[in-house]
Formats: C-alpha cells, sequence, structure tokens
C-alpha cells in the first residue's frame, strides 16, 4: 500500500503545462530529468532551447530538444522550473515539485532490488500511458473547430446587425 | 507563425494592440453589408486554414491563407483576421490574448498591402492577370508575415536571428501552396460571384 501511495506520489510530478501552442512536460526520477515537448498536433518539437531553473531562480542546465521532442539531464533532487523556447517564439514552462520524502532518501534504497525493478516497469508503463493520454488532451478536436466556425458567424451576424441599424 | 505570450516586449505588445486597433476600425467602416458574408466566410477559412500543418524541418509551419483574405476584403482583411486569431487563442491556445494585436497586424497588415498592390491586376480580370496577382500576394502576403515575425523577433532577442532567417525559408513551399490556392479561389469567384472582385472597398 505504501508503495503504491509513494508509486502515485511520484505520478503526481509529472506535471502537463497547458501553455500556448507547443506544450512541455516533465518527470523526474532515478535522479535523472526528462523534459518532453511537443506541438499541439502531437508532433515532437524538435532542436528547442530547454533552460532548467532551481528554486533560487539559477539557471542549473541548458540544452536543446532531440528528434523526438525529448530532453533528459541528471540532476539532483529538487524542485526545478523548465523552460522550453522553440525557435520560432513558441514558448512554454511546466515545473517539477518533488515531495520531501523524494528530496531525502532516494527510492532505490528503500526498495528492494527485485522490487525495484517492477515497479519502475509499472511506472514506465504508467508513464507511457499517461504520456498518450496527455497527447490525446491536447490534440485540436473536431467539435472545437465547428465550434469555431460557429462563433465566426455569430460575431459576423452581430456585425451585421449593428451595421443594419446605424 | 504565431508568436506565443511572453516572448515579446511590452511597447511592442502595446503598438500591435494600436496599429490593430486602427485597422479593424478602418476595415469595419469600409465593410459594406454585402461584404460580410463574404468576411465571415474568410475568416472561417483562415481559422481553419492554421490547423493544416506541414511538417518542415525542425519546424511545424501551417497555411495562412492572408493573401486571400487581402485579396477579397482589403482592409477587411483586418477584422477578418482579427476574428479568427480572437477565436484560435481562446479555443486552442494558439497565440494569446495578450499578443493578438500583433499577430493580427503580422497577418492583415501585408494581406492590405497585397491587396492594394493587386487590385489593379483582379479588376482587369482575365486568367494571365489573375495569375499573376495571385502569385505576387501570395508571395507578399506569406513572406510579408514571415519578415514582420523576423522582424518582432530579432528586436527581442539577437538569438533569434538565426530563427528569424528559418520562419522566411520555411514559407517559401507555403507561399507557393497558397498561390495555387488563391488561383483557384479567384477563378471560382470570377465564375460565380464576380461582384466579390473589384470592388473598391
Amino acid at each position: 500500500m505504501k508503495k503504491l501511495a509513494l508509486l502515485i506520489l511520484v505520478l503526481l510530478t509529472v506535471w502537463p503545462a497547458y501553455a500556448h501552442r507547443i506544450n512541455a512536460f516533465a518527470d523526474y526520477s532515478e535522479g535523472k530529468l526528462t523534459v518532453m515537448s511537443y506541438f499541439s498536433d502531437g508532433t515532437p518539437v524538435r532542436n528547442a532551447r530547454v533552460t532548467v531553473i532551481d528554486s533560487k531562480g539559477t539557471i542549473v542546465a541548458e540544452g536543446f530538444t532531440d528528434a523526438d521532442g525529448i530532453f533528459s539531464i541528471e540532476l539532483p533532487p529538487s524542485n526545478y522550473k523548465i523552460v522550453v523556447n522553440e525557435s520560432l517564439g513558441h514558448k512554454t514552462e511546466t515545473e517539477i515539485v518533488l515531495t520531501p520524502k523524494e528530496k531525502g532518501i532516494p527510492t532505490k534504497k528503500v526498495l528492494q532490488k527485485e522490487q525495484l525493478s517492477g515497479v519502475s516497469q509499472l511506472e514506465e508503463r504508467i508513464l507511457q500511458k499517461l504520456n498518450q493520454i496527455e497527447k490525446t488532451l491536447n490534440r485540436i478536436r473536431v467539435i472545437e473547430i465547428i465550434g469555431g466556425l460557429g462563433w465566426i458567424v455569430g460575431i459576423f451576424g452581430i456585425i451585421a446587425l449593428l451595421k443594419s441599424k446605424s | 507563425m504565431h508568436i506565443s505570450e511572453g516572448v515579446l516586449p511590452t511597447w511592442l505588445l502595446a503598438s500591435g494592440w494600436a496599429v490593430t486597433s486602427l485597422g479593424n476600425y478602418i476595415g469595419l467602416k469600409k465593410l459594406s453589408n454585402e461584404n460580410i458574408p463574404a468576411s465571415a466566410l474568410i475568416s472561417s477559412v483562415l481559422f481553419v486554414a492554421s490547423l493544416v500543418h506541414i511538417p518542415l524541418g525542425p519546424t511545424s509551419v501551417h497555411l495562412l491563407c492572408n493573401g486571400l483574405a487581402g485579396i477579397i476584403l482589403g482592409w477587411g482583411a483586418f477584422p477578418a483576421v482579427f476574428v479568427a486569431l480572437l477565436l484560435q487563442a481562446l479555443l486552442f491556445q494558439f497565440g494569446g490574448l495578450i499578443v493578438l494585436g500583433v499577430n493580427t497586424f503580422n497577418m492583415a497588415m501585408p494581406a492590405v498591402i497585397s491587396y492594394i498592390l493587386t487590385k489593379r491586376l483582379v479588376a482587369k480580370g482575365d486568367r494571365r492577370s489573375l495569375l499573376l496577382a495571385s502569385i505576387m500576394c501570395s508571395c507578399i502576403s506569406v513572406l510579408g508575415a514571415g519578415m514582420l515575425v523576423s522582424a518582432e523577433l530579432i528586436t527581442t532577442h539577437k538569438a533569434f536571428r538565426a530563427a528569424a532567417y528559418l520562419v522566411i525559408a520555411s514559407h517559401m513551399p507555403v507561399a507557393a501552396v497558397e498561390a495555387v490556392i488563391t488561383y483557384f479561389c479567384l477563378l471560382f469567384i470570377k465564375k460565380n460571384a464576380p461582384e466579390l472582385l473589384g470592388e473598391d472597398l
């Protein structure tokens, strides 16, 4: 039960950042910070500048995303702010917040070796699923497009009404 | 092509809103009642066109169709672009409300310029003139919008210089695709609704 709670806490650190047009997701596990960035249609953002800032506001790491839109780096456990700057002026931010437990005792020492591999496998699978769900959520849905067209008709209808009155 | 929130400095955001407000005012003033349905239609086209992504190199470009908006609506391109971008910002988080002024200006101003430069050709109305007008207006509108975005990014960060060239280079194929689209649209309109063309808006 405790392990499950711990796992949920770990999963909670995968904090989605709903920003503008590009999205970034960050995950911290086993001493490694991983940042994934996608356009709203799900294609990975390649070669975007990633800046990792610690809680004091100093830049601790900088780099670029690879062909899959992923950037990862080994960092000590702490809270981080991650800024992703795509070369054409798209920008997004995400944060990683670790629990005190995660910061203090590394999970490796608490768990037995075989338990650990089981947990990390499960974690991996859940992370994959979670990423898929987030990608689907961020994809533009047909219903919103149709809704938008409806709005346009309405807005120009109002303009026509105001014009005909004046 | 949409500049995100928090990239540009305040003075640029404020001037963007100022110029866009003026453009919207002129556009709405010149908009005749007969042209309101056409504006709504063009606005819908602009709204949907940005969702057609073309994967190209490290970035992802999309159709703009602002040239088509300019050639048909003239100054009316301002309110049409404004409404389309407003809805994209609200529904899809493309761009944002604070940068809406700058983003509208980037797309609508080149559209109006291309309208002014091509209206004589369009008024002539033969196929060759329409083709020439389509090519001119697509290049001016798409690459003009690219140049405005680049210029704004360069004034903010010198580091964007390389990106700025990329914006222009990656929009060459977009301009080409749009020239074809605009040409067929013009032919269709000429045949079915000639009153939309050549009217002095």
